[in-house]
Parts: structure tokens; sequence; C-alpha cells
């Protein structure tokens, strides 16, 4: 069994604001190991994004962070700034959701990658750095690298953009990748081959990826495991077969159901009823309680603990044993 | 087209105004008559004048009694030498102040600052200067025998005179740019500061300081470099008002005494002068725009 | 809604305290008091501003037209005897050089700065939004010839303009406001043509067009309104401005005359004793500032009030209208969407931000 590359435990993130405190990730637990994809699914405003900020210490500083986090060794949350900044884009590197905004629109984008590689190894030369950038652009697959890497980020298109962004953070060889909603920006057509351009990136690389998402068409052509989370909280956790196949939660199969089936001849889309919770004033018990067609009176008692449901998969449910058999397989190829 | 424009509108009305405001005797009457061909049709003279322009003759300056070419000439320097210190100097803390208001916001020192700024907005250009002069000519020698700033008329001809002689103007035109300036300045960053690349920058691992000071400089600035080129346009057109509290001779004088003088040449050449410069760095603003952001370059 | 108050994790390089974080344990997770300070803080200094600029301006009005009414002395009444004296009981500040009560003068010439700052303000707003709603609403040939037009007058250093101008018809009340609204009308008509052109294309101006509005009722009754509140704050802005402007003038003589006093022809007066009796020339200068300042704030108010975004945070408006929004996108349904869209548009998720 070998040893996780990171440990999350007890992760608490909470915002204060103007009416009060809101918990945006409330005890999160989980690993992921060397070369492995954890795919971690929700809705805006599950906490998704929150946590994987937290983690690499860029949240906003009206945020409150609680817990542990073990990266390789070393103990993010409470490692002083020049050590974070160290393994930030080297050994931990981000891609964010919109690559427009993400970049900065009057340096070029080889200068931008450039910068990554420089700031962490200065002894490489700004003409080893440029070329490095290039290969990098190659690898991502931007056409005609060289030029590209003088341009700037307002001359690319959507998905090139994104790319570049891809190249960035992995310019370092980085241990784990965290993608943050990486196709939500792109258009269709582009959201396939940027997740083919992170797909390769991660077989070449080795790196482990936590791929954060509201779509779980992505998840199922690249993840080895998944968790989702509803309302700051992780509702079930497991393999890609077993949350797919064998899901023991009412929200992750109501997500999995309301997936619209192009094959199949479904008439009608099963969207899951209602709206989220205000996380500013969090309902005794289950948060997903109102919505589910589960729901039972003990449900409404206390958050419900995290059940042992399988090897390795966990569910965050009450009812778990008395679930019916769940549907057959609902998601496709992911396309 | 816009200098032709205003050349001739600010033609035509002086002319005219002049023209009424001189209630000399005959003889004196004729004399400028002849001399600013007033008795030709008014329309008509912006083209005499343009035709003397051309060759050189820019006339001669009846309030000051030199060649109006002259007194541009060392009056435009005199402007230069409080213009050039007082935008250096208000172009140099704005753009601190802007950064440091903007990293620190809501702290004291930001809240200060702001509120400075809010009263250096509201105060005429002569409050402030009569306030400098007062404060530091007046009564520091009042107090300590000591005169460590002229009251700004040029006396000296070395460098450390001159540099005693503009300290107060320069000071005095330097804070209320300032004061324009760092609350623009200060939002800018604001905002530059809350943009998603900041993020970025810090996943890659940069330095606080080498975000802000690379990274969000270089965004926030950019609109406040505009403001400064409008703002040098508007300092060496020469800035009427503390020329005059300062007794600096500098072009602000000039034009108020041929304006009181009713010196034609003079006002004409003057006039001329800060609309060529203003629509010039108008330009120079718009340039500057383009060569630092390269999303405009493109189009 | 998360305050997104992005402020850099750390300025400094600290040397081994942990930053901004307790370990351990998840219950009792405290406010920072801090952050609600500063929040509380920015709230408090947004509306007071408004508040303090709105009461300062009643009571400096009140002074000037009230306080003259305590003071025995005339605007121009001479008592030589007691010339270029300090403040005193009889005199409350003081006398100029030809005898004449300081205070009434002071107070009566800041009345008539302001009154020329109302009367400037009134007659630029009326052109300016007539000329900008002309420019931005019908466009083409009006739009070119007023936006050559401001531009024009834009490109030329405001002092000399108004000084020539100022110099020949600025000795009253009037003329003056009028040489300033002349200028100043430009800002105006600006921000009402941009307005303009930003509504102009909404739909709710084209229902009112396919059901047969009329072009004025149109403009007065849709874009009128929106075009108000956004030159709201540019009237506060141009009050102060035309105050400035004035007292500017006429400290270079070229404004108000005499007879007639404005705050800027006092601090002229004044200005020869500078001397003896720097008080005096500071004084009425203070005023005009304290002028400026209540209105400026008025606008800053108005400004923040509008569009607190200018602070950096979003009012519980903008909140609640994202959600809305947000509702109602999802209820007229998409085309194209990928399954994970779609899953969210059904899923009817709350607008928040998760960073």
């Amino acid at each position: 069994m070998t040893q996780p590359l990171l440990t999350v435990e007890n992760l608490n993130v909470g915002f204060a604001t103007k009416s009060g405190v809101v918990q945006a990730a409330t005890d999160i637990n989980f690993e992921i190991f060397p070369g492995e994809v954890l795919a971690v699914v929700g809705e805006s405003g599950s906490g998704k994004s929150v946590t994987a900020l937290a983690l690499m210490r860029l949240h906003p500083d009206n945020t409150i962070v609680t817990g542990n986090v073990n990266f390789d060794g070393h103990d993010l949350l409470n490692m002083s700034d020049r050590d974070m900044r160290a393994i930030r884009g080297s050994d931990v590197a981000m891609i964010f959701q919109d690559p427009m905004t993400a970049m900065n629109p009057v340096f070029s984008v080889g200068n931008q990658i450039v910068e990554t590689i420089r700031v962490h190894d200065s002894s490489v030369s700004k003409q080893e750095a440029w070329t490095k950038a290039i290969d990098l652009l190659k690898l991502v697959g931007v056409p005609e690298p060289k030029q590209r890497a003088s341009q700037y980020p307002h001359e690319y298109s959507g998905g090139m953009r994104q790319r570049a962004m891809i190249a960035m953070a992995i310019a370092n060889d980085p241990k784990l990748l965290i993608a943050d909603e990486p196709t939500t920006a792109l258009d269709v057509t582009v959201q396939a081959q940027v997740m083919e351009v992170l797909h390769e990136v991660q077989a070449e690389t080795g790196s482990a990826m936590m791929l954060i998402t509201h779509d779980l068409g992505l998840v199922a052509g690249s993840a080895d495991r998944v968790q989702v989370m509803y309302a700051s909280r992780l509702m079930e956790t497991g393999s890609i077969d077993q949350i797919f196949y064998e899901s023991q939660n009412p929200y992750t199969r109501a997500l999995l159901e309301s997936i619209p089936d192009i094959d199949g001849l479904k008439e009608e889309l099963s969207p899951i009823p209602g709206n989220p919770p205000s996380l500013l004033n969090p309902l005794a018990g289950c948060a997903f309680r109102p919505r589910c067609k589960f729901a039972k009176d003990v449900c409404a008692i206390e958050v419900p603990p995290r059940i042992p449901v399988g090897v390795n998969h966990t569910s965050r449910c009450v009812l778990v044993h008395e679930l019916p058999a769940p549907a057959g397989a609902s998601a496709g190829d992911a396309s | 087209m816009y200098l032709v424009h205003v050349m001739v509108s600010a033609t035509v009305d002086p002319l005219s105004e002049f023209y009424i405001c001189l209630p000399r005797c005959q003889e004196g009457f004729d004399r400028i008559e002849q001399q600013y061909n007033l008795d030709t049709n008014l329309f008509v003279r912006p083209f005499t004048y343009f035709a003397d322009l051309l060759s050189g003759d820019f006339g001669d300056s009846s309030s000051i009694g030199e060649p109006v070419i002259d007194v541009m000439r060392t009056r435009g320097w005199n402007t230069a030498m409080v213009a050039i210190p007082a935008f250096l100097l208000g172009a140099v803390l704005s753009l601190l102040l802007s950064v440091y208001s903007a990293r620190r916001q809501y702290s004291v020192g930001d809240y200060a600052f702001t509120g400075l700024s809010f009263i250096g907005f509201a105060m005429p250009s002569f409050v402030l200067a009569l306030i400098l002069q007062v404060v530091f000519a007046v009564k520091f020698e009042q107090w300590t025998g000591f005169k460590p700033f002229n009251t700004g008329r040029k006396t000296g001809e070395n460098f450390f005179q001159l540099l005693r002689d503009v300290t107060l103007p320069a000071t005095s035109l330097a804070i209320l740019g300032i004061a324009a300036d760092s609350r623009f300045g200060r939002s800018s960053m604001l905002e530059t500061l809350n943009q998603d690349y900041i993020r970025t920058a810090r996943a890659k691992g940069l330095s606080e300081r080498t975000v802000v000071w690379k990274h969000a400089l270089r965004n926030g600035l950019i609109p406040l470099v505009t403001l400064w080129a409008l703002g040098f346009s508007g300092l060496l057109s020469g800035s009427v008002v503390t020329e005059s509290i300062f007794s600096w001779p500098g072009i602000g004088q000039a034009f108020l005494r041929a304006l009181g003088d009713a010196d034609l040449d003079l006002l004409m050449a003057i006039v001329m002068f800060t609309g060529i410069i203003t629509v010039a760095f108008n330009l120079l603003a718009d340039v500057l725009y383009g060569i630092l952001d390269p999303r405009i370059r493109l189009g | 809604m998360a305050d997104t108050d992005i402020r850099p994790n750390s300025d400094s390089e600290p040397t081994s305290t942990p930053h901004k974080v307790a370990v351990a344990d998840a219950e009792g997770l405290s406010e920072r008091p801090k952050t609600f300070g500063q929040l509380a803080r920015e709230r408090f200094f947004g509306h007071k501003l408004a508040l303090i600029g709105g009461i300062g301006l009643l009571l400096l009005v009140v002074l000037f037209l009230v306080g003259p009414l305590f003071s025995e002395w005339e605007f121009d009444q001479r008592n030589v005897r007691d010339r270029k004296q300090g403040p005193s009981a009889e005199h409350w500040f003081g006398t100029d050089e030809i005898g004449r009560d300081l205070f009434v003068r002071t107070a009566r010439g800041g009345w008539y700065s302001m009154q020329i700052g109302v009367i400037a303000a009134f007659v630029a707003t009326t052109v300016g939004t007539v000329l900008g709603a002309l420019a931005g609403y019908f466009g083409k040939l009006w739009d070119i010839v007023v936006t050559n037009l401001v531009n024009l007058i834009l490109t030329v250093p405001a002092i000399i303009v108004l000084s020539v101008f100022a110099n020949k018809y600025g000795a009253g009340k009037w003329g003056l406001a009028l040489v300033l609204a002349g200028l100043l009308w430009t800002r105006i008509a600006r921000v009402v043509r941009g307005v303009i052109l930003s509504i102009k294309e909404q739909e709710y101006i084209m229902a009112a067009k396919a059901a047969g509005a009329s072009h004025s009722r149109i403009l007065f009754r849709h874009l009128l309104p929106n075009v108000m509140g956004a030159i709201a704050v540019e009237i506060t802005l141009l009050v102060g401005s035309v105050i400035v402007l004035e007292s500017t003038l006429s400290f270079l003589g070229l404004g108000v005359k005499p007879p007639n006093a404005s705050l800027g022809t006092l601090v002229r007066d004044a200005k020869g004793d500078i001397d003896s009796d720097p008080l005096r020339v500071l004084t009425p200068g203070i005023f005009i500032v304290l002028i400026v300042l209540c209105v400026n704030f008025l606008g800053d108010g108005l400004r923040d009030a509008r569009d607190p975004r200018a602070t950096g945070a979003d009012s519980k408006e903008t909140q609640q209208a994202k959600k809305a929004a947000k509702k109602a996108r999802k209820q007229m349904g998409k085309g194209d969407m990928t399954v994970g869209q779609l899953q969210d548009a059904n899923l009817s998720q709350n607008e928040r931000s998760e960073s």
C-alpha cells in the first residue's frame, strides 16, 4: 500500500461575511495517491473550489481554515509563506476555470510560462526557460508554438488559452495538479479537446490530479476515484465504478439520473427539484433532505455520518441499507 | 482641424472684447487699431495673423515690451522648471500612495489618505498655494527667523537657489495632482488586485512583492498613466493661479498680464501654445495607452 | 454571499508564525473581529459621508443666510475708524482695510458663490442633458455635431478659455454662471449620451416602440429616469467644480467684480496683507473648501448608494438581482448545453461564487 500523496483531515473552511459565518466546506477528509485522478463533483456552492483553494492557501483573507493538510510530508496549512510559495507552482499546480481572466493580459504567454519556471529555479537562464516554454506549448498541442509564445493571451482562442494554462501548470513537473473546472468556460466542442490534453499530460507526467467539476460526463472518462460534494460536505466517495454503478447515496443517484440520455429515449428530464440550501443557515439534519425522494423523518435529526458501504466506498446517508438497487449505468462515455 | 477651430474662435473673441475695452483717446486708439489690424473685418484678421506667423513674426508683447517669441521662450522655460519637478513628484507619490492604499485597504493609513485626498480635491489651487505660502514662507520666518523657501520669486540663477525658489510652487502643484490621481489610482489598483490573474500569479508561487509590483502595477497603472499625460499638459500650460501667487515669471503669469493689458499678440501666442500642448498630450495619452495595453494595440 | 475581500495572504515574510490558521479545533470558529470591524467601518464610511455632507451644507447655508441677520453690520458699511481689526466681539471676523465687517462679507460672499454654483449647475445640466440625449438617441448627425463640440471644448485648457470669457462677461452672478456652464455642460452631455446609448438598445425600449410610443414619450418616460440616476453624481461634482472655478477666477480678478463679492474676491482683497493677517486670507479659502467638501461628500454618498462596487462590495440589491437573474435564466431554458450545464440548470443552483 503506497503512501498517499495528499492527506486532508477535518478540513473546515468558513467565510466571515456581513451576514454571518458561512461554512463553505465542512468536515472534509480525503486522500489522493500518487498518479491517481480524483474527481470532485458538485454544484456551484457545494464547496469544491473552496476546498482546493484552501489547500493551496489561495483563499481570500476573510476565510477561516482549520484542519490538517499533509502533502508529501509537509504540513501545508501551517508552514511559512515562503515554504508554501516554494511548493506552489512546482509541486502543486493549479489550473483555473476561466483562462482569459486567469492570465495577465499585458505579458506574453511565453513570458508567463518562463516566469513560472524561473521563479522556482533561478539557475535556469531566460533562453533555456523560453525554449522550455515553447516545448511545453508544443506538448499541450498549441500550434506554431514558437510564434505563439510571443503572443498575448487575448490573441489565443479559448481552448488554446486553457492549454497554455496547462502548460504553465506542468512546467515544473508537479506531483499534484489541481484543475478547477478547467472546461466550464469553454465551448462544448473544445471541452473534449482540452480534457484530452489534460488526460495525456497527466498520464505522461505521472502526476496526481484533483479534477473539480460539476459535469459528471467529464468525470466518467478521466477519473479513478470520485467524491461528490453537496452543501459543503462530502456526500459519497468511491471508485468510479462504484459511484456510477453502485451508488448508495440519494444525491449522487439524483445527479446521475438527471443527466439527459442522448442515446436512449427518455421522454422527460428528471431534474432534482428544489434549490441547494443556504449555507448561512444550515438546516438541522441532512442537507439534502428537502429534495431527497427517499427522505424519512430520521434524516432530520442530525447530519448523517459517513458510512462505509463497500471497499473504500462511503456514503453520507442514514438510509444506505434501505435504498433500492441503483439504476443501470446512465452516463455514457465522456465526450 | 481642431487647432484651426480653436484658433479661429479664440481669435475672434479677444479681439472683439478688447476692441470694446479700449477707451483710449483717439490717437492711441488709431495706433492700436493699426497694430492689430482692427480696422479690418473680424473674420479676416485671423488670416493676416497667421500669415505673419508663418513668416515667423509673432508680434511684440505690449505688456512686457519684448518680442513675443522671446517672452514665450523665457517664460516657457520658467514654467517648465516648476512643472517638471511638480510632475515627477506628483507621479511618484501618487503611484506609491495608490499601491499602498489598495493593498492596505481599510487601514488607518488608507482612510487618512483618502480623507486628505478628498480635501485636496475640494481645494482650489489658490487656497492650497496660499496655505503653503503662509505656513512655509511667512510663518516659518516668523517662528524661526529662517527663510528656507522663497515665496517663489525667481531670485537665483544657480541650482540651489533655484531649488529653493521652485520648491513651494512645485509642491503646491504636486499636491493637487496627487489628490486627484491617487483616488483614481487606488480604485484602479484595487480592481486590478481583484483580478483572477493575480490569483494565478500567487498560485505559481510568486512572492507577494512580485505579484504586486510586477503583475498588478503593470495593469493598474495604465489608466493612471494617461491621467498623468493629461495632467502634465496642464502643468506645462502654466498654472495661472500658482504662478501668480508665487510671483513666478512663467507662462501663466504672462497670460494674466496679457489679459489685463489687452496684449493681443501675446495672448494669441499663449492660447495657441497651450492649445497645441493640450492636443499633443491628449494624443500622447492615447498612444501610451496603446503601448501599455497590448489588447488595444491590435484593435 | 461571501465577501470576497481579496487581499494578499501575506505582505511580509514571516519567520515561523503560521498565517491565519488555527489548528485542530473544528468547533468554535470564532468570527475574526477585524474583518467585521472593517466591514462595518466601510458601510459607516459610505453612508455617513453623504450625511455629513448634507448636514454640513445645510449648516453652511444657514450660516450664510441667517448669520448676517444677527450682526448689526451691513455688507458694505464702512467704518474707517475700525479698519484692519482682528476678530472681536463687535466684528466677529474682524474688518477689512476699509472697515467693512468681514463676517458679513464672508457670509454674503459664501452665499454668492453658492448661488453661482447652483445656477451654473442647473444650466449646464439642462443643456448637457438635452444635447447629450439628442446625440445619444437620434445619433447620426446630432451625434457627430455634439460629440465634436464636446471634444473641442474639452480640448482647450479650461482656465485659459474661462479667463477670456469671464473677464468680459463675468462680472455678475448670471454672467459668470453662464460662462461656467458654457464649459461644463460637456461633462453632463457625455454621461447622458453614454447612458442613453447603452440603454437604447435594450428590449423594453424596443417594446415601447413596438407599442407605438412616440419619441418624446420614450425619452421622458423610459430613458430619462435612468439618466437621472447617473448624472446625479455628476451634478454634485459639477457644483463643486463651479465653485472652485468661480473662486479661482474671482481670485484672479477675472470673475466676480466689485461691488459684488464672492469668497474668491475676499481672498483677493486679503492677499496684500498676507504677512500681517494671514488668517484673513485663509478664512474665505477654508469656507470654499468646506462647501466643496460637503458637496463632494454628497456626491460620493450618492455614488456609493447607486454603485457600491466603487468601494468594492456588493450591495444587497446586487445580490438579490443576481439570484433573480439566475432563476429567470433557468426558466427560460437554453439550447445547446453540455450535460453538466443542463444538470446545473435543472438543479436550480444558487448563485454563489466559490472562491
